[in-house]
C-alpha cells in the first residue's frame, strides 16, 4: 500500500455516524474508505459493558440510514452493524489512525499511522468526542499484550495483569480484575489524586489488604515479549530514583485517558468559536466546516445521540454529491412551527425568525435549526401571563411579535416593556432561581420558548450568545436588585462598567481586612460570609443568587469586615463604588432600600455571631449542599424513631423504589440531612444528560422523565450528593389490607427488581418531590413523629433560629 | 418548625380530647337514671358507642399509617389525634362501665382497653425520650457507618496480629469471629454481650472463654505485651492493644444502639397484639350485650 491511494470520500471514524456514511457511500457505489484507529469498528460502543442496553432516542426521529439500528443490547446493536458491514462489504481500514489532514477540497492528503497516506476529494470527520486512548508511548506499546480498554474483567483468571493509570477507569479495572488475578497498578504519582472518593478509599483498602500491588511514582520504561515463559510479556518500570522494576505479566491494561480530539481537529484547519471545553466547531447547515470539503458529523459536531449521528452519515454523503435533501428532522421542525400564524414554508419561517430576531441571526444555520427543534412557539393574547414571579421555570423567551411587560418583583407598580426581537427570562436561566418578576403580554404576542439546556449549550459554544445574554443579564439584575424604577437604557452605562466574576467552590471572593469597596451581586451559586472572632472562623450568613454582599464596605469603611467565600460554583456581577454612586444619582430612592436591606442583614449577622453553635449549623448546612439546594430533607433526630415509614412511603408511591436513604447522610447537632435530592438551583445531574431526560417542573422539582432516560448513568456520576440510583422495574404488590390481615402479598417498602427484561433494564431514578401529588412529599406526610421536614432556603433562618441545643 | 406528637398543631387534638372528657363527666354527673348508673342507660349506650367507634378508629391508625397515598391529614396529625383521643378513652370508657366490673367478658374488654392505653403511654414516653438518647450514643454517626468502621477495625487487627505471631493471630481471629452483637430479642433489649475468645494456655484447653467487653482479649494482649522483649513486636502489640480498645468502645456503642432501639420499639409488640385481643373482646362484649338485651 505504498502507492498513494485515492478515493472520493475519506470517512474518519467507524462509529454510528461514520459507519452509516460508509454504508450509504457503498450503496451508491462511490469510491470511499472508512478509517478506524482501533482494531474494531465502533470503539465506544464496543467498550460498553456486556449486555448494556443501547437506546434509540429521540423516539420520534425517523432513522435514515442503510445500517439497521434499534434499541437493544450492546450485542444486538453490534451484530446488526457487523451484518451491515458484511452486506455492503464496507471498505474499512483498521488501525489506520489519521495523524493529520492537509490540502483542500478535491485534494486532501490524509497522513495515517505507519506513514501511510491517502488522497481524498472530501473528508468526513466522524470521530466522536471520546478521543483516542492515550498510548503508553514506550518501546513495545504496539505489542498485542497492551490493551487500552477492558470490556469484561471476568474474562480473565489467574493471570498476572499490570494496570497503568491512576484515574477512575484504571482503579475500577484494577479492582475488578483483582478478584481473580494477580494485579499490579502503576501510578505515576505518589497518590491517587484524580480518583472519586469512593474509588479512592476502595483502592487504598485493596492495596493495604494486599489484594493488589501498587507501584507509586513509577513510569513505564519498556514492554517486551518473553516467548516461552509462563508470562508472555515483561514490563519494565522506572521509579523516582530511576531504579528498574520488572514485572512478568500476561497483559497490560493502560487506562491513561483519551486525547481530546479538539487539537487534532484544529490542526486540520477547523475553527472553534472559543476555548470553552464544550465548544463545537462552526458548521454550515450541511455539516461542512470552515475548511471547504471537510465535513463534521456526529458527537464532534454536537449531536451525541446515535440516531442523529447515523442520519447525518446518510445526509453528509448526499450533500457531498450535491443533492439538496431535507434533513431527517424536517418533519419535526414543521410540527414545531405549525403554531406560527403565518402561511410560510419551514425554510421561509426560519429565515423570517432570523431576520426579526437579532440573537437568532448570530447563530450558524445548524445551531439555529437545533435551537428551533427544541423550542416551542407560544401565542399570547393581550393580558396573558408568560410567567409569574415565583415560577420555577428556567427557560428563555424570545419575542417574535408583540410586546411583553415585565413587572418588577420588588416594586409591583413598575413595569418595563420589551419588544419584538428582545429576550426575557434570562435572570432565572442563569441563576437557576425562581422567576423574580412577572411577564405579561401587553398586546397579542408571539414568543418562542427555548429550554434551559439548549441555551446552556449555546452559551457554552457561541460567544455572541454568551456576551449578549450576559449583557442583558447584568442590566436586568441591576435593575431588579437596585433600581426597579429605571429603564434598562437608563442603567446601560452602569451595567457596561460592571464585570462578571467566577469563583470555584471554596474560593475566596475577598478576605477580611482586604482593601475594597466593590459590591457583588450574586448571579449564580452562593457565597458564605464569615468573620474571625477569637481566632475562630464564625459563619455569619449565606448570600444567594439575586442577593448582594460587600455593601457594608461600600458604606464607609473601604476595607472588608468579613470574608466572602464561594459555597458552590458561583458567579457574581461586580459593581464599583463609583458605578453604585452613579446609580444613586439616577434613582435617589435606592439609598433607602439599600439601608433597610443592610440593617436587616446586620441583624441576622449579629444573631449568628453571638451564638457560635448557630454559626456552626449554618456551616454544616452549607457544607452539605444548602448553598445550592432549593429543598433539603432534614430530619430532626430528637424526634426520629427510625421507623423508616418515610422510605416505605417513598417506595410505595414510586414503583417500589425508595429515592431517599434515611440512615445515610450527615448529621450535626440533632439535624440529619437524609440522602435525598436537594433539587439544586443549577442541577449537576442535568449537565450531561444526552437525551434531555432531566427536567425542572413548574414548582421547581427536578425530575427524570422515565421514557427518555437511557440509563447512561451520567447524572448519577455528576451528582455530588449520591442521590441518584440506576435500577430496573420493581414488583408492585397487592392490597395493603390483605397483607395486614392475612400476611399475603408483599409488605410495604422497597421491592426487588423484576426478573424480566424490564427489571434488568436500568434507568436513573431520583426524588421528584412527589410533584404529581398535591398533598406534597409522601416522606414528610408519612412521618408519624413529625421528624421529617422538607426545608427550603428561605426557611433556613427559621430552622436555625428555632433550633435547640 | 418541627412539631412532636404532643404539640402537633398546638395540641389541637389534646383540646378535643379534653372537651370530650369534660362533656362526658358533666353528663355522667347530671344524669340520674332509675337504676344505679350502668352501661344500659341511654347515656351508657351513648358513651359505649363513642368508645367502640373510637377504638375502631384508633385501630385504623395501623392502616392509615401505611396508606402512603392518602391525603387525609398527615400521619403526624393522625398519631397526635391517636394519642390524645386514645387517652380520653380512659374517662369515656370508665364512665361507660360505671364502675361495674366483674369476672365477665365486659370487664375483659375494659381491662384490655386500659392495657392498650397504658402501653401507649409508655410508647409516647419512649418516643419522646429515646431518640435524643440514641442520637447522643451514636454521636451523629449512622449505624451502617459504625458497622463499616467495625469491619475496618476487625481487618486491621487481624492483619496486624498476623504480623506478630501465629498464636496471637489465632487469638485475634477467634476474638473477631467470636464477637456477637444483637442476638435474641432479650439479648438485644438487655444489651447482652455473649462474645467469646479462644485463648491457649498451659493446660492447652480448647474451650473458648467469655470475652465480655473484649476484656479477655485485652487482658491476654496486655500480658503478652508485658512479657514481650522490645523491638518491633512490642510496638506492634502496643498498637494491637490500642486497636482492641477502639473495637471494644465501638462494640459498646453499637450494642447500646441496638439495645436502645429495641427498647424503644418493644412496647409495640405488646400494644398491637393486645389491640387485636381488645377488638375480639369488644366484639364479644357487644354481641353478648345485644343477645341478652
Amino acid at each position: 500500500m505504498n502507492a498513494l491511494s485515492k478515493v472520493k470520500v475519506a470517512i474518519v471514524g467507524s462509529g454510528p455516524a461514520g459507519l452509516s456514511a460508509a454504508a450509504h457511500a457503498a450503496e451508491l457505489g462511490l469510491s470511499y474508505v472508512l478509517l478506524e484507529s482501533g482494531k474494531e469498528f465502533s470503539n465506544t460502543i464496543q467498550s460498553y459493558q456486556k449486555r448494556k442496553r443501547v437506546m434509540a432516542e429521540p423516539g420520534e426521529l425517523p432513522l435514515r440510514s442503510p445500517v439497521v439500528f434499534e434499541a437493544g443490547s450492546r450485542e444486538d446493536v453490534l451484530d446488526a452493524w457487523s451484518a451491515a458491514i458484511d452486506k455492503y462489504q464496507i471498505n474499512i481500514w483498521y488501525q489506520a489512525e489519521v495523524k493529520g489532514i492537509e490540502g483542500s477540497q478535491g485534494n486532501f492528503i490524509l497522513h495515517l499511522a505507519n506513514d501511510r497516506k491517502l488522497n481524498a476529494e472530501f473528508v468526513v470527520l466522524a470521530i466522536g468526542t471520546a478521543g483516542n486512548p492515550r498510548k503508553l508511548g514506550v518501546p513495545g506499546d504496539e505489542l498485542p499484550y497492551v490493551e487500552y480498554t477492558l470490556r469484561d474483567p471476568d474474562e480473565f483468571k489467574n493471570e498476572s495483569i499490570v494496570v497503568i493509570g491512576a484515574g477512575d477507569a484504571a482503579i475500577e479495572n484494577a479492582l475488578a480484575l483483582a478478584k481473580q488475578n494477580q494485579v499490579f497498578i502503576v501510578n505515576r504519582r505518589a497518590e491517587f489524586s484524580r480518583a472519586k472518593s469512593g474509588n479512592l478509599s476502595a483502592i487504598l483498602r485493596a492495596i493495604e489488604d494486599d489484594q493488589l500491588t501498587c507501584h507509586y511514582q513509577c513510569n513505564t520504561a519498556t514492554v517486551e515479549e518473553t516467548p516461552g515463559s509462563d508470562r508472555p510479556c515483561l514490563i519494565t518500570l522506572k521509579d523516582g530514583e530511576d531504579k528498574e522494576i520488572k514485572i512478568p505479566c500476561n497483559r497490560i491494561i493502560a487506562r491513561l485517558g483519551g486525547v481530546p480530539p479538539r487539537r487534532f481537529v484544529e490542526s486540520c484547519g477547523v475553527k472553534f468559536p472559543n476555548d470553552e471545553p464544550g465548544a463545537l466547531p462552526e458548521l454550515s447547515s450541511k455539516y461542512e466546516s470552515n475548511v471547504a470539503g471537510l465535513y463534521i458529523i456526529g458527537a464532534l459536531g454536537g449531536y451525541p445521540l446515535i440516531k442523529q449521528a447515523m442520519n447525518q452519515g446518510y445526509e453528509v454523503i448526499e450533500y457531498i454529491l450535491g443533492n439538496e435533501i431535507e434533513p431527517a428532522d424536517h418533519g419535526l421542525l414543521q410540527n414545531r412551527l405549525t403554531a406560527l400564524p403565518y402561511e410560510l414554508s419551514v425554510d421561509e419561517c426560519l429565515s423570517l425568525l432570523r431576520e426579526r430576531i437579532p440573537f437568532f441571526s448570530t447563530l450558524n444555520p445548524l445551531l439555529f435549526r437545533e435551537l428551533m427543534l427544541e423550542s416551542t412557539v407560544h401565542v399570547f393574547e393581550k393580558g396573558d401571563r408568560v410567567f409569574n414571579r415565583g415560577d420555577a421555570t428556567t427557560s428563555i423567551y424570545t419575542i417574535l411579535d408583540g410586546e411583553i411587560s415585565l413587572e418588577s418583583g420588588t416594586q409591583k407598580e413598575v413595569q418595563h416593556t420589551t419588544k419584538s426581537g428582545e429576550i426575557i427570562g434570562e435572570l432565572s436561566l442563569i441563576s437557576g432561581q425562581r422567576r423574580p418578576n412577572t411577564a405579561i403580554a401587553r398586546v397579542y404576542s408571539i414568543l418562542i420558548e427555548t429550554p434551559r439546556r439548549t441555551m446552556v449549550k449555546l452559551i457554552a459554544s457561541v460567544d455572541s450568545v454568551r456576551i449578549g445574554i450576559d449583557r442583558l443579564f447584568v442590566s436586568r439584575a441591576i435593575q431588579e436588585s437596585f433600581t426597579p424604577a429605571l429603564s434598562i437604557d437608563e442603567i446601560q452605562d452602569v451595567a457596561g462598567s460592571a464585570s462578571l466574576e467566577q469563583f470555584k467552590p471554596g474560593q475566596c471572593v475577598y478576605e477580611e481586612k482586604d482593601q475594597g469597596d466593590d459590591i457583588h451581586l450574586v448571579r449564580k451559586g452562593a457565597v458564605v460570609l464569615s468573620r474571625l472572632i477569637d481566632n475562630k472562623e464564625r459563619i455569619l450568613r449565606q448570600v444567594r443568587a439575586g442577593q448582594y454582599f460587600g455593601d457594608i464596605s461600600l458604606m464607609n469603611v473601604g476595607y472588608r469586615v468579613e470574608t466572602a467565600k464561594a459555597a458552590v460554583a458561583t458567579e457574581t456581577t461586580r459593581l464599583s463604588k463609583d458605578a453604585f454612586l452613579n446609580l444613586i444619582k439616577k434613582d435617589n430612592s435606592l439609598i433607602k432600600r439599600f439601608q433597610v436591606n443592610l440593617s436587616q442583614n446586620l441583624l441576622s449577622e449579629a444573631d449568628t455571631q453571638a451564638e457560635p453553635r448557630k454559626s456552626a449549623i449554618v456551616d454544616f448546612l452549607i457544607q452539605h449542599g444548602a448553598g445550592e439546594a432549593t429543598d433539603l430533607l432534614i430530619i430532626n433526630e430528637t424526634l426520629c424513631v427510625g421507623c423508616d415509614n418515610c422510605e416505605m412511603a417513598c417506595a410505595e408511591t414510586h414503583q417500589g423504589i425508595s429515592r431517599l436513604d434515611r440512615k445515610l447522610g450527615p448529621s450535626f447537632s440533632s439535624l440529619h440531612i437524609a440522602t435525598a435530592c436537594r433539587h439544586c438551583e443549577n442541577p449537576h445531574c442535568m449537565k450531561d444528560c444526552p437525551t434531555n431526560a432531566i427536567l425542572r417542573a413548574a414548582d421547581g422539582e427536578v425530575f427524570i422523565n422515565d421514557d427518555k432516560c437511557i440509563g447512561c448513568g451520567n447524572c448519577k456520576n455528576n451528582c455530588p450528593y449520591g442521590v441518584i440510583q440506576l435500577t430496573g422495574k420493581r414488583n408492585t404488590h397487592g392490597g395493603l389490607l390483605s397483607w395486614l390481615l392475612t400476611g399475603l402479598g408483599q409488605s410495604p417498602g422497597e421491592k426487588k427488581p423484576l426478573d424480566t427484561e424490564e427489571g434488568k433494564k436500568k434507568k436513573a431514578v431520583k426524588c421528584d418531590l412527589c410533584k404529581d401529588d398535591a398533598a406534597g412529599p409522601a416522606c414528610v406526610r408519612a412521618c408519624p413523629t413529625g421528624a421529617a421536614k422538607r426545608i427550603k432556603p428561605l426557611q433556613f433562618d427559621q430552622l436555625i433560629g428555632q433550633h435547640t441545643f | 418548625m418541627y412539631q412532636s406528637i404532643l404539640n402537633y398543631d398546638n395540641a389541637k387534638y389534646g383540646r378535643y380530647a379534653l372537651y370530650l372528657m369534660i362533656v362526658s363527666v358533666i353528663l355522667y354527673i347530671a344524669h340520674d337514671p332509675v337504676d344505679p348508673p350502668n352501661g344500659g342507660t341511654w347515656l351508657g349506650y351513648t358513651l359505649g358507642t363513642i368508645s367502640a367507634l373510637l377504638i375502631l378508629w384508633l385501630s385504623w391508625f395501623g392502616v392509615r399509617k401505611r396508606q402512603y397515598r392518602s391525603s387525609t391529614g398527615t400521619v403526624n396529625g393522625w398519631l397526635s389525634a391517636h394519642v390524645y383521643l386514645g387517652s380520653s378513652l380512659i374517662v369515656v370508657g370508665t364512665l361507660h362501665s360505671a364502675g361495674q366490673l366483674g369476672w365477665n367478658i365486659h370487664s375483659v374488654s375494659y381491662v384490655l382497653m386500659l392495657l392498650v392505653i397504658i402501653s401507649g403511654f409508655l410508647g409516647v414516653y419512649l418516643y419522646r425520650q429515646y431518640p435524643a438518647i440514641i442520637m447522643r450514643n451514636r454521636q451523629n454517626q449512622p449505624r451502617r457507618l459504625l458497622f463499616d468502621e467495625l469491619a475496618e477495625l476487625d481487618m486491621k487487627s487481624n492483619r496486624l496480629a498476623a504480623k506478630i505471631s501465629p498464636e496471637i493471630a489465632g487469638v485475634m481471629a477467634s476474638a473477631v469471629n467470636g464477637t456477637t452483637i444483637g442476638g435474641s430479642v432479650l439479648d438485644q433489649v438487655l444489651g447482652r454481650d455473649k462474645s467469646e475468645v479462644l485463648i491457649p494456655d498451659d493446660s492447652s484447653r480448647k474451650d473458648p472463654v467469655k470475652n465480655t467487653n473484649q476484656q479477655a482479649l485485652i487482658q491476654y494482649l496486655t500480658r503478652q505485651l508485658a512479657n514481650s522483649k522490645g523491638g518491633a513486636v512490642t510496638t506492634q502489640l502496643q498498637e494491637l492493644v490500642g486497636l482492641s480498645a477502639q473495637r471494644k468502645n465501638l462494640l459498646a456503642t453499637l450494642r447500646n444502639d441496638i439495645k436502645l432501639q429495641s427498647k424503644m420499639q418493644l412496647w409495640l409488640y405488646f400494644h398491637v397484639p393486645v389491640t387485636f385481643a381488645l377488638l375480639a373482646a369488644l366484639t364479644a362484649h357487644i354481641i353478648t350485650v345485644f343477645l341478652y338485651w
